[in-house]
């Protein structure tokens, strides 16, 4: 626990931090503006959102233009590959009686910090909704949608995404502890482009996180077979999460911080 | 005291391998309680490995390290309570150097007390600086910030990686005093340097790493025995055979190996008719060792 808190003090500290929770606050109310202006800047055709809709789709923006997966990879490889270069690892272990707290709290914090952005997207969407979608022709009077289904689909995809969002920063963790900073960055976007390479493949893409995060798989499902859907995607998630996360702690207390 | 409780750490038979290359070769040793054990050796001799795994910062090395008979990897809670590490100076560079200190303090469990805080930063001189992000300190400041924070647990064994590089003779010298003083203590001190003055000054040990290689191990008092320099105005000649290997002649310049025979060499040489120009002491055996040209 007393880790857990020096990871979160430090990392909400840096400036970049604090600028990727900036960003993800103006980007849904720039983008909802923009809509409501009709500037051509942002063109929707006739759809109608939700505010939970809005939500999904202003995610869905950020994960498309990778803009999530940039900054969750810089924050992993700099708490991790950077303080290992850096040796700061080091000094912290003469302090703690156990290398694996000291990743395991850098872990919590990431996630955590995940969680937070991912509540900030929805946050910020919900009120770009408010105050620029709900009374205009692009938007419906109601936070939910009508249908019970889109609510359910929409509401599994905001969590999917922040799953995805954690797997992916395992990944990502992993490659620190074999990379220097730099390389394990270069890493963790070249596993981006190999996972969306190999989600067009059928059969295989429906174990590629960043096509999982989506729900694609599930979206034309209802009922029963939504939820066993989901529960499956689910199930891989977490083979995923426990895999990386056993794979990255054995390391971690075995390796030399010394590159 | 007991030989057993006196010593603090003991390393047995470390050896690091780096591929083929073989970074320590059997290295061991021990320190005693109170001791200042310099270590000396070139760069990339295998000081710093040695220091790495004994902070447990390298751990595929083979041999033994032990902490008052616990090994330092399995056995790890003694350890990380006595011992306080200056590797190199790694903070994080955003935070200023009081709340590294204060993280590092939270870090080993302990509600943080400010009090220690404030009183290691005066001590390393630091206390205007504290609030300055740790990115604007000068690597003199680091240091010195390395020194409080290897000095936050009140540690009973102090190993120091090059501590007097980038200070100023001012920062040098509070060095030279903390560590005496904390020798005094009774804490165990173990210090790499290339700083001979610093090593001469202050340890009671020294040990000698050659290419991997402990090639020396003994205490500084062996080292001191210091050699009396005179120079004359003309050759001495033969004049000072009679003192055998004791006195050697170059020129004007005559070396005294043994203190105890200075006057009567002066004697011998003034009676000859021959004038001192200069008389200084050298002690060039820690360079010896430090260049690596004298063998165990």
């Amino acid at each position: 626990m007393n880790l857990l808190g020096v990871q979160l003090r430090k990392m909400y500290q840096r400036k970049d931090i604090k600028v990727a929770y900036l960003l993800f606050l103006a980007v849904p109310l720039v983008v909802a503006f923009l809509i409501k202006s009709e500037s051509n800047i942002i063109t929707i055709g006739d759809s109608i959102f939700s505010g939970i809709g809005y939500v999904s789709v202003v995610l869905g923006l950020l994960k498309g233009l990778f803009v999530f997966y940039i900054l969750i990879f810089l924050f992993t490889t700099s708490l991790i590959s950077g303080e290992i270069d850096s040796m700061n690892d080091a000094v912290y272990y003469c302090k703690v009686e156990k290398r694996s707290s000291i990743i395991t709290s850098k872990i919590n914090a990431l996630v955590i910090m995940s969680f937070l952005l991912i509540m900030d997207i929805c946050f910020s969407a919900s009120l770009g909704w408010m105050f620029f979608l709900r009374n205009s022709k692009f938007g419906s009077m109601n936070y939910f949608s009508t249908s019970l289904e889109e609510n359910q689909f929409m509401i599994m995809m905001i969590v999917f995404s922040f799953i995805e969002i954690v797997v992916l920063m395992l990944i990502s963790a992993n490659m620190s502890l074999f990379l220097s900073q730099g390389k394990a960055l270069m890493g963790s976007f070249l596993i981006i482009i190999i996972f969306k390479l190999i989600a067009n493949i059928d059969g295989v893409q429906k174990f590629v996180p960043t096509y999982i995060g989506n729900l694609t798989s599930v979206m034309e499902l209802s009922g029963k077979k939504f939820w066993n859907g989901v529960l499956e995607e689910g199930l891989i998630f977490l083979a995923y999460i426990i895999v990386m996360v056993i794979m990255l702690i054995n390391k971690y207390k075995r390796m030399d911080y010394v590159r | 005291m007991s030989e057993y409780e006196k010593k603090v750490l003991e390393i047995c038979n470390v050896s690091k391998k780096y591929g083929d290359f073989n970074a320590l070769k059997d290295i061991s040793f021990c320190i005693n309680q109170g001791d200042i054990v310099g270590l000396l050796g070139h760069n990339g001799a295998g000081k710093s490995t040695l220091i790495k795994c004994v902070m447990g910062a390298i751990q595929s090395y083979t041999g033994d390290i032990s902490y008052k008979g616990n090994n330092i990897l399995t056995y790890r809670e003694p350890f990380v309570k006595d011992v306080g590490i200056l590797l190199e100076p790694a903070f994080v560079e955003y935070l200023s150097g009081e709340e590294n200190l204060k993280l590092l303090a939270i870090s080993m469990g302990k509600k943080y007390n400010q009090g220690k805080i404030n009183e290691l930063l005066e001590m390393v001189s630091l206390k205007k600086a504290s609030k300055k992000k740790v990115s604007d300190y000068s690597f003199g400041m680091r240091q010195r910030l390395g020194l409080a924070q290897a000095l936050l647990n009140d540690p009973k064994l102090l190993i120091l990686d090059e501590p007097t590089v980038g200070l100023d003779p001012v920062g040098t010298e509070l060095m030279k005093t903390t560590l005496k003083n904390m020798s005094q203590k009774g804490v165990a001190i173990m210090f790499s340097s290339h700083e001979l003055q610093a090593v001469e000054d202050i340890c009671n040990r020294i040990v000698v790493i050659q290419n991997g290689e402990l090639i020396y191990d003994d205490s500084m008092d062996k080292l001191n025995s210091k050699e009396i320099c005179i120079v004359t105005d003309n050759k001495p000649e033969d004049i000072l055979c009679k003192f055998g290997e004791d006195v050697t002649v170059e020129n004007c310049y005559v070396t005294i190996k043994d203190v105890k025979i200075i006057d009567e060499v002066i004697s011998c040489i003034k009676e000859n008719g021959l004038m001192i120009k200069d008389i200084s002491t050298k002690n060039n055996m820690l360079f010896q060792f430090f260049k690596g040209g004298t063998s165990k």
